[in-house]
Parts: C-alpha cells; structure tokens; sequence
C-alpha cells in the first residue's frame, strides 16, 4: 500500500533530488556556456562556508522564522482559547478568522505592500488619524524584517490556531474539574494542567508551520524583493537569486543541500527532544 | 473520539462557590463583554487586509490608488472585464480546477494508503520513512525547478496537466499521510478484524470499514492541501506556458514592471480566494475535529 | 539539433532528429491525455508563439496585432503571445533556450538580456538570415528610431527589430515650480535640481523621488547620474570598457554619483527605499512630491485626469546632468529562436511589423515609447503624449545618444545585481560611497569568470 506514494516520490521527488545533489558537485551555468563547467568535487561547498551573504541570509530566517513562529503560536493559544467558549456567534467569526491563510501568497504579498506604503497606504492614513506618526514600514531598513513577520503571522497564525482549537476541544474535562475543585488558581491551571496536556499539538503546529515558515518566499518576494539594503533577503530569496539569476546552479544546488541538512538535523532534534514520534510509535504498539 | 464530553465553558472552570449569586451576574457578562471585545480585536485584524484587498478589486485605477484612501466609491468590474478577457483568466481558472482537484483525490488517495500501512503493518524503519516523506515538504522548491523542466521536456510533459498533477500530488503527500496516520491509529483493529474474519480482503476493509471512520480527517486534509497546491506559483510558472497556465501565474502576471494594476491584483487574489473559502466552508464541520491529530488523548 | 539559417519551410523533410521523436511522442501522449495538448496545429496554419513581458505594446501584440497579422497572411499564420512578469521573463528565456525549446519562436528582450541570447547563439539574426536568403523580404528600417539598435547591432547587421525606446525624463510639477518662483527647466544641473527638491519639501510634499527598491529601477537613479560627468566614449558603457573591466569609478563618477543620490535623500517620500517601477507613478498622481527623474515608460498615466489629480500640470524634459548631457537609451527587442521550427514565418512576421501599422498598434494601446517616427512627427500624438516632447529638448540640446548599461556582457543581470547591492549600501549609509565602489569593483571582476 505503500507502492503509489512511492512511486509518486520517487519520479517526482527522488529524481530531482539526486538531480540536485549531482548538479551540486558541478560547475553548471546554462546561462553562459562559455563558463566553466563540469565537476569540482566540493568546490562549491567550501565556497558556500566562506560565503557571508549566506550567512546574512541563514541568520536572517532564524530570525524570521522563530519570531513568527512563537508570535503566532502565543496568538494562536491565546484564540483558541478564547473561541473555546459557548457563546452564539463564535462559530461564525472562528471560520472567518481562517481567511488569511486561505489567500494566496502572491495576492498578500501585494495586498500588505500598498497597504504598508508608507505615503500612499491605508495603515500610516489610518495611524495618523489617532495620532501615531507615520512608519517606514517596509520601506524602513529598522521595521523591514519586523513587518514581514507582521504578515507572515498575519497569514499563518489562522492555520496555528486551527491546530491548537481541534487540541483545545478534544482536551478531557475531568482533570480541569478536579482542578478546579481543589481552588487552583486560573493560571496555575493553566500552567499545571493545559499547557502539558497540549503539548503533543503544540509541538506538531510548531513543527508544521516552521517547516513552511523557512521556506517563506512568494509574499516577500512581493513585498521586498529581500530589501531594502538586504534586510528581508531571506534563505529563500538568496537562494531563488542564485538559481534563477545567476543561473549559477551547482552552487545554488550545494547551498540548498546544506540548508536543507541544516533543517534536517533541527527537526530531528526538534522531534528527538519533544519524544513527538516516541508517542506515536507506543500508540501502534498497542 | 466524537463521544468525549466537550469542557463546556472556558477551560479554567467555573468558580461559583466564591462568588455571590448577583455578583456572579455582573462578572458574567463583564465577562462575556470582554470575549467579544477580544473576538472583534481579532476580527479586524485578520480580516481587514482581506477587506482592503476586495474593496480595491472594484476600484477603478484612480480610486486604488488614490491617497488619502478613499471608503466610498463607485465600484467597477473592469479589473474582472480584464482578468477574463485579455489575462485569461477563465481558462486558467479551469486548469486550476483540474490539476488541483486531481492532484488532491491522487494525494488523499495514495497518502492514505500510505498511511494505513505505516499504522498497521510491521514495517521496518516506518519512523525514517515518515520523517522521509515529511523531507520532502521541506526541500527547497527551487532546487526541484529545474531538474523537473528537464524532465518534463523530455517526456512532452511540458505544459501539460500531468506534470503539475504530479508535483502537488507529491506536495500533499507528507500532510495526508501525517494526518491519516492518527486517524487510522484511532480505528480499533477488532473491527477491521471481524470484517477480514468474515472474508472481507483488505482493501474491501479499508474502503468500506475505515474509510467513513476516517471521514473528518479527510475533509480537513482535503482543505489544507487543496489550499496549497491552489496557491502554488513557483512550479506553475515554470512547468507550464499558455495551454496548461493556472490562477497563480495569471496573478503574478498582474505585477506589471511599469505602470500600476494594483486593482487588478486585488481582483485576481479576490477571485482564487473564492473556491478555497467555499471549500473551508464546507468542510467547516470537520476541520477542527480533523486536525486534532489524535495527539491529546494518551 | 539543426541550428541553421535555413528557411524552416522544409522542416517536415529533414530526418527526424532524437528530439523532434521524443516531441511527437510527447504530442501524442498529451493528445491523448485529458486537457491541453502541446499545441494545436491546425491544418497548415502555422503558429507563432511570441514571449512577452506584461506592458502595453505587448498588449497590442496578443490582440490587435495577432488579428492585423493573422488577417494580413489569409489565416495562414497565427499569432499568440504569453505575457508574463519581468523577473518570470528572464529565467523563461534562460531555461528554454539553453534546452534547446522551440516552445517560443520569437523572443522579446530587455536591453540587458540581449549579449545572453546572442553571445550563446539562442537567436537568429534577421540580416545574417537575409544575407543568406535574398528571397526574403526586405526590412524597412528607415522608418524608425536609431537609438536602441545601439544594442542589437553586430559586425554591421541588425539582429533583431526593436519595438520600443526608453530615454530618462525629467518631470516636474510646473504649478509647484511657479509659486516657489523658481524658473522651469530644460537642462538643469544637480546642484540646481538640489536645491529646488529643498525649496519644494513642504506641506506634505516631497521635493523629489527615487526608486530605490527595484534592482533595474535604482541603478537607473544612479545611472542618471554617473553619465552626467564624462562623455561615452566609443565602445565602453559606462559600467565596463571594451575588455569588460570595470570603469563605472573611472574619475570618482560613481561615488559622486551615490553622493548625489545621498544628498537629496532628506527630500525624498518615507518609502523611498522600498519604491519600485510601480510605485512611482502613484506617486506624482496623488501629488506626493514634486520633481522626479525616471524612464520615459514608467509615465503614460500622469496627464489622465481620470488616474491623475494633477493632470496638465506636468512639465518634462532632459535628465539634469552637471556636465556633459547624454541621452540615454534601453528598450525591447524582438528576436527570432535559433530552435524554432518556423523560422521563415517568423522573419516575415517582423518585416510585416516593420511596414508601420503594428507600431501604430502599440501607441492605441497606450505605449508611450515610440519609435515609428510617423508617430513621432505627428502634432496629434504629440498631443495626445505630451512626455514626448522630451525629444524637442534632445534635439534642441544636441544631446548625443548612448546605451543603458551593463549590455556588453552575457551576465549582465548578475552584474546588475552585483553593483546594485553596493550602490544601495552606500546610499543607505551601510558603507562609504569610496568602499562601495571598490567592493562592486571586485565583485563584477569576480563574476567575469568567462
């Protein structure tokens, strides 16, 4: 039963894989054949460590990626929590609060950059009529990275809290009430009781989503191009450079293959730490 | 799981032994006050950028971008007259159908194929080939670009339905069989027991038994992977040229290097927006209960 | 893979290469499959698929051009073009023609892309072809702008025929200009233009804008600039000399450049760093700053009163410039697939957009950067475009013509690249002009690996 998936993987996945990790050991420039090409051994990988631009960007999306995925992970709890109540018309705004994740990056990217237009769009209009002074926004080399954070939790927290609401609803009542019946204060319960009940979803939304987050390209692209003065110039945006810019493709390939091993070994610790499998793996063993 | 009795106020309990019965009252709906004051906050946040972005697809060129903003206007369908009738966005919106909608059963089906056996069966190293399977979401895509063109050129697969199809069945894999896999685990094993007794085979188990226990998980899968594949530009503009072009290369064909079409943009993001909301929508009842993951419960 | 000049008439009689089997496999495997085929080849007509970018004239193209054209040859040869955005462009260029992909028999290209297709012989010029072939017909060049065959002219033949030709403009509010008493230009230089963008920052108005955010965009701000110091001379490009070294320094012009860039900075709007081509239209429309020098196509919408608020308030001349005024140019061509299989149609197809009528076309549907010189000469375009009357001042001045760099090399998108990172640097105050100079130095050297 595992034949299809296979397959799939296989022709799709597996092909351009190895396609990459071979391109990775050559000197590949389609775009000039009058370039060196050929094979290099790991030519390309040493010009990868002594590469600071990559290290700008590898820096850049830890920051990105653990801002975003903390902010929208504590905004994400904090909704479930508060949808979890039995009140007429949350069900209504519960789905409504899913729309953004729903819109397609490349219309967000464009969407939040004339809203985010410092002169000309509607948040420094809207700010000013309570008095904020107006922000560079996007356009500032201080609140660039900070502002697409700001639409990256925009788009994605709806999707972290979709997670956290199905964890909050399926949690069992009889350890809150026997909490609560012992005078548990409301965030000792909150604290002792269901955070460590959820921790199991916590881990997999933050898992899901950092995943994703990493891999962030479209709505900055949109939105920045990685500026002003490559301060948005994520993993992403480098590598997307590289690639399709220079053309040059067994350097792009080498530093993919690093960025992803570098992902790897995270999301196995990530996973080996939290004994997020260990769980699964005993649940079949029964 | 749908039997659990639901927590059926906020999860930090009621504490009415303290509180006098009046009292109680007033903080009651102090209380409930507070929640839809939250509930709004939350609301205008997350919706009005969506807001923004419909209201500006019936803007005419000089209202969209006009400063200070302007609220009320007299709208237009010019954006959409031009989306159909010069950026083609009729027939793309048919090819985004297609390719998504059979790239999403291909994936549902063979993920929760895969999923089932990881489940059920002994099979040696099935925690790597999870992780495996989730590797291949974190791959950079666009290292996958290229070799994919060339592969697809040599098959004739260039511009053809086929080689998308394959792409987002391969991107929604790793979350269908992530998803499936708890659900499966929650299935009791008597009951597909009984039916193998009774000379079922076991597909005619899976499809008849497990399959409609596995229902929520499926619509919620179904949701999330059709969004992305949906939503995919990367691949879309590089795979394909006029015949098999989807919704996302007609979107991205609205940045004009000169000269504005901000409008345009709003209309075309407006109207890929649609066919996911309806399909959230509809899938509205199971999404909560479908991604709960079976991570909770011990 | 059959890369010559031959009429491709006789395509059908050749023996079937490797690739051309491998295709028709391909055609009948997606024939058969559900959904769209390869590409419908009805009957005898042929089909022409063009690439384009998303702008006006390449509206005209897809549409009123393809029926003139389709009309013209009796259905005998159709016309589709696929419009995409500007970055999509080029990496469609560079993965389809270096796999050899007849997918596009004709290939539009910017200024800077155009020693790629040619150097790497992706194209097929159209008087190497003519030599070759006296039966084709002949090509009415006479008709047209001289300019931007700066950059598809090679040993004395034309490569490609041309549809449009940018040059800086220099626009200006004439009712602001006239309550700060200050007189309007033509020739300005940047002390001049300094001072007026101090004098006009007030009232919620900027004296001025550049559009730093995009890559072509901010090297054109700087551009502007660095040609004000020197004349060309022969055979370099202001960015690389004949034996593509760099020279954009050569006397200090690029760190004078950025230091007039830097200058005016205070006067410019908030989002100055992030602006690209699109924003800065908006803009001048809402009235947000005053004085703005940028490419002639970036306008077409500013004397619109529907878009515009300050329609017919708008004056446009010559770039300022401290010493020597050079008239910049950059533009698109349209050039013929080495790997297209209807290489013949193609030719004519271009010799038919030569005869006038197309370019026509690409004024109706709303470009401004003509190079039909009817068009040009007609007081009633003039009219209906009054940024034209940027060539008046050109003529007026003497000024001489010379190339948007870099165009000389085969990567000239990287090189690009490379010195944007560093002017932008130094204009954000991450480094000093002189450091930014040296390290884009370096860098370009490096990327000459060739």
């Amino acid at each position: 039963m595992l034949a299809p998936t296979f397959i799939v993987l296989t022709a799709v996945g597996i092909y351009p894989l190895g396609y990459s990790l071979w391109i990775s050991f050559n000197d590949y420039h389609p775009s000039n054949p009058s370039f060196p090409q050929g094979f290099i051994w790991f030519e390309n990988y040493l010009t990868a460590f002594l590469d600071g631009q990559a290290r700008h960007a590898l820096g850049l999306t830890a920051i990105f990626t653990v801002s975003s995925v903390g902010a929208s992970l504590v905004i994400g709890f904090a909704l479930a929590l508060l949808f979890n109540q039995r009140l007429p018309g949350l069900a209504i705004a519960r789905t409504l609060i899913l729309i953004p994740m729903l819109v397609t990056p490349i219309a967000v990217g464009i969407t939040w950059r004339i809203m985010f237009n410092p002169d000309l769009g509607v948040i420094n209009y809207l700010l000013g009529l309570i008095g904020i002074p107006s922000q560079g926004w996007l356009a500032s080399m201080n609140q660039s990275l900070l502002s697409v954070i700001v639409v990256d939790v925009w788009q994605w927290t709806p999707f972290m809290f979709l997670i956290l609401f199905a964890g909050v609803r399926s949690l069992p009542r009889s350890p809150f009430e026997s909490a609560a019946i012992d005078g548990a204060s409301r965030a000792k319960i909150f604290f002792l009781v269901t955070l460590p009940m959820m921790r199991p979803v916590i881990l997999l939304a933050v898992l899901l989503r950092a995943v994703d987050s990493v891999r962030t390209f479209d709505q900055i692209f949109m939105m920045t191009r990685g500026g002003p003065n490559q301060t948005t110039d994520l993993v992403s945006l480098y590598l997307q450079r590289v690639n399709f810019k220079f053309f040059d493709i067994g350097y792009g390939a080498a530093l993919s293959w690093l960025f992803l091993i570098l992902l790897m070994a995270a999301v196995i610790a990530f996973i080996r730490y939290s004994g997020f499998l260990r769980s699964a793996a005993e649940k079949e063993a029964r | 799981m749908t039997t659990l009795p639901r927590p059926s106020l906020s999860l930090p309990g009621r504490r009415s032994a303290e509180s006098p019965p009046w009292g109680y009252r007033a903080r009651r709906s102090l209380k409930v006050m507070a929640v839809y004051g939250m509930v709004a906050v939350a609301l205008v946040f997350f919706l009005f950028p969506y807001f923004w972005m419909v209201v500006s697809a019936f803007k005419s060129p000089g209202d969209v971008t006009a400063y200070p903003p302007v609220w009320l206007f007299e709208p237009t369908l010019d954006n959409f007259r031009e989306l159909i009738e010069s950026m083609g966005a009729l027939s793309a919106l048919r090819n985004s159908l297609i390719v998504v909608g059979l790239s999403t059963c291909l994936a549902l089906i063979f993920g929760t194929m895969a999923a089932y056996a990881l489940a059920r069966f002994n099979i040696k190293g099935k925690e790597t080939i999870a992780l495996e399977i989730l590797m291949v979401r974190m791959l950079p895509p666009i290292v996958s670009v290229i070799p994919l063109f060339l592969l697809a050129r040599k098959f004739g697969l260039f511009d053809t339905y086929w080689i998308l199809i394959a792409v987002y069945t391969l991107m929604g894999l790793p979350f269908v069989v992530w998803v499936m896999r708890v659900f499966v685990q929650e299935i009791p094993r008597s009951i597909e027991e009984a039916a193998l007794v009774d000379g079922c085979t076991r597909l005619q188990v899976l499809f008849r038994i497990s399959l409609p226990l596995m229902l929520p998980g499926l619509a919620a899968t179904v949701v999330i992977i059709f969004m992305f594949a949906w939503n995919e530009y990367l691949f879309a503009t590089m795979l394909t040229s006029s015949a098999a072009k989807t919704l996302p290369v007609v979107a991205a064909n609205t940045v004009k290097p000169r000269g504005i079409s901000w409008g345009l943009a709003s209309a075309v993001g407006l109207l890929m927006s649609i066919p996911v909301v309806v399909l959230a929508l509809l899938a509205q009842r199971y999404l909560v209960r479908g991604l709960t993951f079976g991570v909770v419960k011990g | 893979m059959p890369k010559n000049l031959n009429p491709v008439r006789g395509a059908h009689t050749h023996t079937p290469s490797r690739r051309t089997v491998l295709k028709g496999l391909g055609a009948a495997a997606a024939a058969t499959a559900v959904g769209p085929s390869l590409k419908a080849r009805a009957g005898d007509a042929v089909n022409l698929n063009i690439m384009l970018t998303n702008i006006p004239w390449t509206d005209a193209i897809s549409s009123t051009i393809a029926e003139a054209y389709n009309a013209h040859t009796g259905g005998r040869v159709t016309i589709t073009g696929e419009q995409m955005p500007y970055e999509a462009h080029y990496e469609k260029i560079i993965l389809e023609l270096s796999s050899g992909s007849s997918t596009f028999d004709i290939v539009t290209s910017d200024t800077i892309w155009i020693r790629q297709l040619v150097n790497n012989n992706w194209v097929t010029g159209l008087e190497p072809m003519k030599a070759k072939d006296p039966s084709l017909p002949d090509l009415n060049w006479k008709d047209f702008l001289d300019g931007p065959y700066l950059f598809s002219t090679f040993n004395g033949q034309r490569w490609a025929i041309h549809a449009t030709q940018s040059t800086p403009v220099f626009v200006y509010r004439k009712d602001l200009l006239e309550q700060a008493g200050i007189e309007p230009p033509p020739l300005w230089n940047w002390d001049q233009y300094l001072d007026a963008a101090k004098k006009l920052t007030k009232n919620g108005v900027s004296g001025t804008a550049m559009l730093l955010g995009g890559q072509d965009a901010c090297m054109g701000d700087w551009m502007f600039r660095v040609m004000g110091y020197d004349p060309n001379p022969p055979g370099n490009d202001f960015l690389l000399n004949d034996d593509n070294e760099p020279i954009f320094n050569e006397n200090d012009r690029g760190v004078r450049a950025i230091e007039r860039m830097k200058e005016i900075l205070p006067y410019c709007p908030q989002g100055v760093f992030n602006f690209d081509y699109p924003d800065g239209p908006p803009l001048m429309q809402e009235g947000q700053a005053a004085l703005v020098v940028h490419w002639l196509d970036m306008w077409p919408g500013l004397d619109d009163p529907s878009i515009s608020k300050f329609a017919g308030k708008f004056g446009y001349t010559v770039s300022p410039t401290d010493n020597v005024s050079q008239h910049m140019v950059a533009g698109w061509g349209m050039f013929i697939n080495a790997f297209s299989e209807h290489q013949r149609e193609a030719y004519e197809f271009l010799a038919w957009m030569l005869e006038g009528p197309a370019y026509q076309m690409f004024r109706e549907a709303g470009e401004t950067t003509l190079i039909y010189k009817p068009d040009l000469a007609s007081p009633e375009v003039k009219a209906q475009i009054p940024l034209l009357s940027v060539y008046d001042d050109i003529n007026r001045l003497g000024t001489t013509y010379t190339a948007f760099p870099p165009y000389k090399v085969t990567n000239a998108a990287e090189v690009q690249r490379l010195v944007y990172e560093e002017v932008i640097a130094a204009v954000a105050g991450d480094k000093t002009p002189q450091a930014a100079m040296r390290d884009a130095e370096d860098r370009v050297v490096k990327a000459m690996r060739g």
